[in-house]
């Protein structure tokens, strides 16, 4: 490593239960993956952390560092990664980069309990979140093949409709010997880096972590194939899929479930589901109508929360 | 068919890039499918149920990228190879890209590049603003290409730019050509002796194109931003271009563009019109000509108008060419559309062209609807479905809420084709394309599959479909004004040549399918 003084920069704010792990985290990961807005890095464990430019928005296993982005820092995957209480330092060759965690507003990833709902409203707002998606989301995962789709991926679209009318009759009948058939009929299936399986998986599996819910049955069920089978998704996803378990999510659907959660009028639902639906190029679309079909079965199976 | 395959190992894109990569894999020549998917077990169990899975593929990782290409026999496999790998490395991550000098502020930048005079600055718009005034402290124009910057910042930052003698375009300042250098979305247009100084992005980019296309050439083009002529800004950037222009001994003529004014901010435009010392023709769109005449100005009724006023005031010798009879083309229209078919559907990219569309279909008598429509009770959300004649600016905000504009990510739109391609009211469906430096690489290609299934889901009903397509741009830009308008032909669009013709042929289209 250089012995060249490193860049400061600060950490200005982050997921809580991330803060606190890193304030007894120490050894050598390395960097997973650099794009220009976050920096993804392999943690001691082995646990993938990101680190956001200033305006990624919140998430689980997420620092917000104070730059504008990541782009001309000389940042490559592979790089080490140097983790000591209150600090992580990226090796870049020449021009280390220190981020400092003092000081770090703290965010926390978890998800609004959603139990004081009237009878009905699960279902009013999965119709809601269902519309909205149709009206402004991206074709191409699970609302369909886009326009121009060729064979491959309308292939693709084809499986995961498969997958997912497995994974939604298993979860009616809470056969979780179906359910295991599902997840794994939807895990790791779309082109992108949080394919469009996952995304679905991702708000499926949010609304059965919360508090109560009657699709609980699907949260073990996902942790046993995620760690049966780690190698079946990318490790973004993989991450991704492991805290929507633990009911964590990026703060865009936060601010989506808290709205449902205390039955906001639809134009401000609309506001916070077009943020969603601005994740990545489908993976917007794909987890809202995740977290619509485990709303609409949260009503079927149970009524209200 | 043979499939060949490309697997890049621990490869990592956003999936907007690998989007990106998808689309413009699948227009290559030669390539009849092409595919992008991380190496997941379920991605390949897909491409096995397809038959594609090769022996490279079976091997990709789930941290592996695998990019498939189906091919026509006896392709250059290796060829293609090459240029999927050169579309790869355009998209690679920011930290990957060799060679490119980066600057972290904009103070390293004018620095570090010997003479810089101007900035053009595209942040988040929280903190353009901030961003500017650093540009115009250092002595910098600015070109500010970001939106959502708050009136008060745009006020303060043109009056800063105002005394310290400096350009500030923008906010949402889109276009300009400044020393026959065309900056985000500008064309590549003959250099000339007509300054342009405008508030509209597209509006501009027609006006330079036609004056191109009509012999003449551009001196300068300078931006506003949208809401320079409005009460709160009061037209400080337009007043400022014009005296720039007026002083300036490569303009011969001036042309403003834009919506028009606010009153006030109008008469002191007009001032500086009468003052110019130069002829000044002026296009506010859907504007009165008393005004403008009152103050020695040539009025413009239409973009194509000002073009030719300009050119011919020049003194450039406009080439001949055949007036396009709307009314007779759009009676062959009508001849092949059913009953019912009453409608025309406008998509398009930019602003001002849905505006001239939607004005010359308006002032025939006729409703319509649109997003960008003054009147609330004419005015559609993006989610709602259109009505009668209804006109859509994909570039407004409501469109673009957390997506590229249009004229870089198409997606939106062509989701809306098909989509009002299945509306058994649709007669016409006109649409842009807008070529530019910064504009989608192919705006035209990546349409044409929807511009295909739009036709045959018009044609399984039974039903003639009438797409009209106006490309904006010129025999210099990249890809060609002739390359483009010469494929929408031969999928059987019909083309016009300018914003105005495709007004008048919607407003005919309009006019003869409700009598019919």
């Amino acid at each position: 490593m250089s012995r060249c003084a490193p860049v400061a920069l600060r950490v200005a704010s982050g997921d809580d239960r991330l803060l606190r792990a890193l304030d007894a985290s120490t050894g050598r990961g390395r960097v997973h993956s650099v794009f220009t807005r976050v920096v993804n890095v392999l943690a001691p464990g082995g646990t993938l952390i990101a680190l956001a430019a200033r305006d990624a928005g919140h998430a689980p296993r997420t620092l917000t560092a104070d730059v504008t982005d990541w782009a001309g820092r000389g940042l490559r995957s592979g790089q080490a990664a140097v983790f000591a209480p209150g600090s992580i330092t990226l090796a870049v060759p020449g021009r280390p980069v220190r981020l400092a965690t003092a000081g770090a507003q703290r965010w926390s990833a978890t998800a609004p309990p959603v139990a004081g709902l009237a009878p009905g409203a699960c279902a009013a707002a999965a119709d809601l979140l269902d519309r909205l998606n149709r009206d402004h989301g991206v074709p191409g995962g699970m609302l369909g093949a886009a326009p121009q789709a060729g064979p491959m991926d309308a292939a693709i679209v084809r499986a995961l409709h498969h997958g997912r009318a497995l994974l939604l009759d298993a979860l009616r009948t809470g056969d979780t010997a179906l359910m295991r058939q599902g997840v794994l009929a939807l895990l790791g299936l779309g082109p992108g880096l949080t394919p469009a399986g996952d995304d679905f998986l991702t708000g499926l599996t949010l609304v059965a972590a919360l508090p109560g819910s009657a699709q609980a049955a699907l949260v073990p069920v996902l942790r046993e194939v995620l760690s049966a089978h780690p190698e079946r998704t990318t490790d973004l996803s993989l991450a991704t899929l492991r805290e929507a378990a633990d009911a964590r999510a990026r703060a865009e659907l936060l601010d989506v479930l808290g709205l449902v959660a205390h039955a906001a009028a639809p134009r401000e639902l609309h506001t916070a589901v077009r943020a969603v639906l601005a994740i990545g190029h489908t993976s917007g679309s794909d987890i809202l109508s995740g977290l619509a079909a485990g709303l609409r079965l949260e009503e079927e199976l149970r009524g209200p929360l | 068919m043979s499939t060949t395959a490309v697997v890049r190992k621990n490869t990592y894109f956003d999936s907007v890039s690998l989007m990106s990569v998808s689309t413009r894999a699948n227009g290559l020549d030669g390539v009849e499918q092409a595919f992008t998917a991380m190496g997941t077990e379920m991605n390949k169990s897909v491409l096995e149920n397809l038959g594609l899975l090769t022996e490279e593929l079976r091997d990709a990782g789930n941290g592996d990228l695998m990019i498939v290409l189906v091919t026509a026999d006896g392709t250059d496999t290796d060829g293609l190879l090459a240029q999927v790998e050169e579309l790869l490395h355009r998209k690679a991550p920011a930290s990957a890209e060799a060679g490119a000098v980066t600057y972290r502020t904009i103070t390293a930048a004018a620095e570090g590049v010997e003479g810089a005079n101007l900035a053009v600055i595209a942040v988040n718009g929280a903190y353009a603003a901030r961003e500017a005034r650093k540009a115009l402290t250092g002595g910098l124009h600015v070109m500010l290409f970001s939106d959502n910057v708050p009136v008060e910042d745009e006020v303060a930052l043109k009056q800063l730019a105002h005394e310290k003698g400096l350009f500030m375009m923008g906010p949402d300042c889109g276009t300009a050509i400044v020393n026959n250098v065309a900056l985000c979305f500008g064309n590549k247009v003959r250099p000339g002796t007509v300054g342009i100084v405008a508030a509209s992005g597209t509006g501009s980019q027609e006006v330079s194109v036609r004056v191109h296309a009509l012999g003449g050439g551009v001196s300068q083009l300078i931006g506003t931003g949208g809401r320079d002529l409005s009460e709160a800004v009061g037209g400080i950037m337009m007043i400022d271009g014009i005296r720039a222009l007026a002083a300036d001994a490569a303009t011969d003529v001036i042309v403003l563009v834009s919506k028009p004014p606010a009153p006030s901010v109008e008469a002191r435009v007009l001032a500086e019109v009468a003052a110019a010392g130069k002829p000044v023709v002026v296009y506010f769109i859907g504007g009165s000509q008393e005004a403008v005449t009152a103050a020695g100005g040539h009025f413009a009724a239409s973009s194509l108008d000002a073009a030719r006023q300009a050119v011919r005031l020049a003194g450039i010798e406009q080439p001949a060419t055949e007036e396009f009879d709307a009314a007779a083309a759009a009676a062959a229209v009508a001849a092949r559309l059913s009953p019912g078919q009453t409608s025309v559907r406008g998509l398009f990219c930019g602003g001002t062209l849905c505006d001239e569309t939607m004005y010359a279909v308006r002032d025939a008598g006729t409703e319509v609807w649109s997003n960008i429509h003054k009147d609330p009770a004419h005015r559609l959300t993006a989610a709602a479905p259109s009505t009668g004649h209804t006109f859509l600016d994909f570039g407004d905000d409501d469109f673009t809420n957390g997506r590229p504009h249009p004229m870089i990510d198409p997606a939106l739109r062509l989701e809306r084709l098909v989509q009002e391609a299945g509306d058994p009211e649709v007669a016409a469906i006109v649409m842009d394309f807008v070529l530019g430096f910064g504009a989608h690489e192919d705006p035209v290609g990546v349409t044409l599959p929807a511009i295909g299934e739009a036709r045959r889901i018009a044609e399984e009903a039974g039903r003639h479909l009438e797409i009209i397509g106006y490309v904006l741009g010129t025999d210099l830009d990249t890809p060609s004004l002739a390359a483009q308008t010469g494929a929408l032909r031969a999928a059987g669009v019909t083309v016009t040549r300018s914003s105005t013709e495709t007004g008048a042929f919607a407003r005919e289209i309009a006019r003869k399918a409700q009598q019919a």
